[in-house]
């Protein structure tokens, strides 16, 4: 580093002061190594091009977390169930396991669960209508949907979505648990899955978890010990992060009443590019401070690899710190506006490549219909208080949102 | 059906590189700068191409018929 004003990480500081730093950062080197309290150190990319170059790049691998080698270099700890996850796995394995699944999730078959999706917003927005304001946005809604969808995805019968529900709070940052609770609702959730796995495998129907179940009578590739994580992460993955996208982008246009007004004046033309910018921007875009901390879950370098100039030696680490390349002005033009509108938006939040995420699709329409259920039904809608976060977790998101209208 | 020919395309807007289709058909497709095209347009119909038609994550994957219609192969 030759510019000592522009060190990484940095603590939260406000977005204005985060986006001089990152410029800094970008313009001074492609990389800086850092090190983190578990698993050592990692190079963390901060330049766009270079971290779509790495992200393209086969001889960076994630086997050596998985197999136990390597601890993975990263502020928490992941937990170990992810890790035995397609997200930790490397090809063939990793191709084997996506195979079963990537079928679900993509563009084609996500737009056939549009209309459900509107569905099961619609019914939870005349649930808050029939109780009438204030609400939190965040229980009575944007974390309702994406666990209905994924109830629906996965085959979940209606009548056991409750206690489905109530049992996947043990997946959520803020679920406000006992550790008691957890073990319950966690091993609850387990045996609830297991059953129904069972269940699919004696009788078939056209969901997720039957299309793995029967997967495994075919061609005996995948054991309930593959199938049950697998599970677990699309709940992990699923659930809190989409529930917690949809909330930053409520709450980005309520902070944003210039891009409220052209979201409003023609939502279902702008959701598409509201997703994608609340996903590169959004929080940015709340107004609040924001740090240099990490990014998306590293790779190691299986042998010397050179990177926009930088070596990255055999058996070192690298991470994409795409809130940096999130902003690189040679991605991007306008980087530190919010733009509803932004075309094209080549942001990196859902990953590149390989690794790209197994259900962005889903997420991005889940995206598209929570936030432009809600404004549809209450355009005036307003902010009734502070919201909060939960800090202590893997997914760190917004725990309540008060609102009214 | 066996003088049936179907061409490929590959939307690079959309392609997201994230290799499904030249894992499951590497005589098929290929990955240039990080993105997926067909190796050749004109192939005959193969199971491993509808395979990598139906798992692209983006959908970006097009197949058209003899008379360049837009076709389904898993429908």
């Amino acid at each position: 580093m030759t510019d000592t004003t522009a060190q990484f990480p940095f603590p939260p500081t406000s977005p204005e002061k985060a986006h001089e730093q990152m410029r800094r950062i970008r313009e001074d080197r492609p990389m800086t190594q850092v090190q983190y309290a578990f698993g050592g150190k990692v190079w963390a990319i901060h330049r766009h091009a270079a971290v779509k170059q790495m992200l393209e790049d086969r001889r960076f691998v994630r086997k050596p977390f998985a197999t136990g080698a390597m601890e993975v270099p990263y502020p928490v700890q992941f937990p170990d169930f992810l890790k035995t996850t397609m997200q930790f796995a490397d090809p063939p394995e990793h191709t084997r396991l996506r195979r079963l699944v990537a079928k679900a999730f993509t563009m084609r078959r996500v737009e056939l669960l549009r209309e459900k999706t509107r569905r099961f917003a619609e019914d939870l927005l005349d649930a808050m209508e029939r109780k009438g304001p204030p609400a939190d946005l965040v229980r009575d809604y944007t974390l309702q949907v994406p666990i209905l969808v994924l109830s629906e995805l996965l085959g979940v019968p209606a009548a056991d979505r409750d206690k489905f529900t109530a049992w996947s709070q043990v997946m959520l940052a803020t679920n406000g648990l006992s550790e008691q609770e957890l073990a319950e609702h966690g091993a609850a959730l387990y045996t609830y899955l297991v059953e129904l796995i069972a269940a699919r495998r004696a009788e078939p129907a056209d969901d997720l978890l039957s299309a793995l179940a029967t997967a495994r009578e075919k061609d005996d590739s995948l054991t309930d010990e593959e199938i049950l994580p697998i599970a677990m992460l699309l709940l992990v993955a699923g659930f809190d992060n989409t529930a917690n996208f949809a909330t930053q982008g409520v709450l980005a246009l309520l902070r944003n009443p210039d891009q409220l007004r052209v979201f409003l004046a023609d939502i279902d033309g702008v959701a598409p590019t509201l997703a994608d910018e609340v996903l590169r921007h959004g929080g940015f875009a709340l107004g609040n401070d924001v740090e240099g901390s990490a990014g998306l879950v590293p790779f190691v370098a299986t042998e010397d690899v050179e990177i926009d100039g930088q070596l990255v030696r055999a058996g070192e680490c690298v991470m994409a710190d795409i809130s940096t390349a999130n902003h690189d002005e040679n991605a991007f033009a306008d980087p530190e506006r919010f733009d509803v509108t932004r075309s094209p938006n080549p942001h990196l939040t859902l990953s590149h490549g390989l690794h790209h995420c197994l259900g962005a699709s889903l997420a991005r329409m889940e995206m598209q219909v929570i936030i432009g259920s809600v404004f549809r039904r209450f355009p005036g809608l307003a902010l009734a208080g502070e919201e909060s976060y939960a800090t202590d977790f893997l997914t760190a998101g917004m725990s309540s949102l008060p609102v009214t209208w | 059906m066996t003088a049936e020919k179907w061409s490929l395309e590959v939307d690079r807007r959309r392609c997201v590189g994230n290799g499904m289709c030249v894992a499951v058909a590497p005589e098929h497709f290929t990955l240039t700068d990080g993105r997926s095209s067909p190796i050749s347009a004109q192939v005959a119909p193969a199971e491993e191409v509808t395979e990598a038609f139906e798992l692209c994550p983006m959908s970006a994957i097009t197949i058209r018929d003899a008379a360049g219609a837009e076709i389904d192969p898993t429908r």
